[in-house]
């Protein structure tokens, strides 16, 4: 029990950074599943990915440039922007469906980041915890960029709320243009995304974004208890999977994506047994 | 005479360079039930979606209240029931019927009236299902919804496009006598259908639109039968070219 209070003790900045996305994911997670776009964030952890090795590229020769708070997020954004626009432009000129167009860009830059690793000597342990997460790389500046994150997500969400339901229903309203609450969706979902991924791992970061979710739709009566619920169990399946991993010595991503399958298991048992 | 609500002057529209709308000009005053009526394809929708700024026309003016388009802002006067309204709702759909209803005060930045809220609620039998989800719902009621929320703001014009699709023979005639109810409380009603034989009798002016606007009077006028014969030629005539 003392070492598992003293491994907790280790792992605060990671447990604490999870408590916060957890409330924030909340907050996006249910309307990215009503907008039929639950892939969305597997797709931009590949490109997320490519920015991440190049900003390791970047500070290996400026080791002193990443010092500075927030310094990563310029290009995170600009890889983030110019990999939205190859799809938009491939999407317009070939007349491609948006998912395709997506799916080429994604996996070069996948493809892209895989190459950049092997030439410039990026393959080590640091790399493997971007790819499955760990709660011992999160530091405390990922610990208070979560932070200020979930503030963002609510604010955004208190402005933008009801244009981001109303797209569930409809496709257009007159006299409302829906342009500025889509992109700061979007915007926030990568900013949610981009810092999960120590957590989570590029290859279950996106899986914060759909159990949980489907939870919360498929339980909650109006929209407050969709998020009120889905919230709750993003906490409890972080928490869960904190002691999980510790105490069975498996990853921590996978330990949280275990947990919220379970209480998937448990939703599916019950409606089994109701009707 | 009556205040001029919509003034469409010379309007065409084009997708991709095939002219959907040509040259369509027409008046919608106060108090006034127009029905759009022509064939599929025939650019009702179209002319919808102009008249509410989702599609830019290639040439012409829409005028809501005198206004301009590009200057006009006050959109909550306008109720709008969509073509296929209720197409995005599925069983996922977290929305009650009350938070669904609440949702225009607040892209309009409106406060509801409580009481007319309540009246709406009444008029559209929708006070049992106010805390169940859109998903939970069947077609007509999802279409009832979608017209209280419409009303929610006390516009002064309802515009339905094709509203009756997907609704028995039943529904749709108790949906008919609630628009004419509306309409008799003083609504100004737009109703774009293909279904000529619904239209009731308190429908007061009828515009017939395929690409052009072949007709647009009186519902007496379109009652005379010379009148019907000649938009019904060039209906077929051109429902026939499509095939």
């Amino acid at each position: 029990m003392t070492e598992l209070w003293l491994s907790l003790g280790l792992l605060k900045y990671g447990l604490l950074a999870g408590v916060f996305l957890g409330i924030s994911f909340a907050f996006t997670s249910p309307f990215l599943i009503l907008k039929r776009n639950s892939l969305f964030p597997h797709a931009l952890t590949h490109v997320l990915f490519l920015a991440i090795i190049l900003i390791s590229i970047i500070s290996e020769y400026f080791p002193d440039i990443f010092t500075y708070p927030l310094l990563e997020y310029p290009i995170m954004g600009l890889v983030t922007s110019f990999c939205t626009s190859l799809i938009f432009v491939l999407k317009r000129t070939f007349r491609l469906y948006e998912d395709t167009a997506t799916s080429i860009i994604t996996s070069l830059a996948l493809g892209i980041a895989l190459i950049l690793i092997t030439k410039t000597s990026q393959y080590d342990t640091r790399l493997l915890s971007y790819l499955f997460g760990s709660l011992l790389t999160v530091t405390s500046k990922d610990m208070f960029n979560s932070l200020w994150i979930a503030c963002l997500t609510l604010l955004v969400f208190y402005k933008y709320y009801p244009l981001w339901i109303t797209q569930t229903t409809d496709h257009e309203i007159p006299g409302v243009n829906f342009k500025w609450a889509n992109f700061l969706f979007l915007a926030i979902l990568t900013l949610q995304v981009f810092i999960s991924i120590k957590l989570m791992g590029v290859l279950l970061v996106s899986s914060l974004f759909v159990f949980t979710s489907v939870l919360g739709l498929k339980t909650g009566n109006n929209v407050k208890q969709t998020i009120f619920l889905t919230g709750l169990t993003n906490l409890f399946s972080i928490l869960a999977g904190t002691i999980v991993s510790l105490v069975w010595d498996i990853p921590f991503s996978s330990a949280v994506v275990l947990c919220m399958s379970f209480w998937l298991l448990i939703l599916f048992v019950l409606k089994i047994w109701r009707t | 005479m009556n205040q001029t609500i919509l003034k469409v002057e010379h309007l065409s529209f084009a997708y991709d360079g095939s002219l959907v709308l040509n040259d369509i000009n027409f008046e919608i005053e106060q108090g006034d039930f127009l029905a759009i009526i022509g064939p599929n394809g025939g650019g009702k929708s179209t002319l919808i979606r102009c008249i509410l700024g989702f599609l830019k026309p290639i040439k012409g003016k829409i005028l809501w209240w005198g206004k301009e388009l590009k200057n006009f802002k006050e959109w909550y006067k306008l109720g709008y029931v969509p073509q296929r309204a209720g197409d995005l709702i599925d069983f996922l759909t977290p929305l009650t019927v009350k938070e669904f209803l609440s949702l225009p005060a607040k892209w309009y930045h409106k406060s509801l009236d409580k009481s007319y809220l309540e009246e709406v609620i009444h008029l559209l039998g929708l006070q049992n299902l106010l805390n169940q989800k859109l998903g939970k719902l069947s077609y007509g009621q999802l279409q009832r919804a979608y017209i209280g929320r419409s009303l929610i703001l006390k516009p002064e014009v309802l515009i339905l496009d094709e509203p009756s699709v997907g609704l028995d023979f039943f529904s749709q005639e108790r949906f008919y006598k609630l628009l004419e109810s509306l309409h008799q409380k003083g609504l100004t009603i737009l109703l774009i259908t293909h279904e000529t034989w619904l239209i009731t009798k308190s429908v007061n002016k009828i515009a017939c639109i395929n690409k052009n606007l072949f007709f647009h009077g009186t519902h007496e006028e379109f009652c005379t039968v010379s009148q019907q014969k000649d938009f019904y030629s060039d209906y077929h005539r051109i429902e026939h070219s499509h095939w």
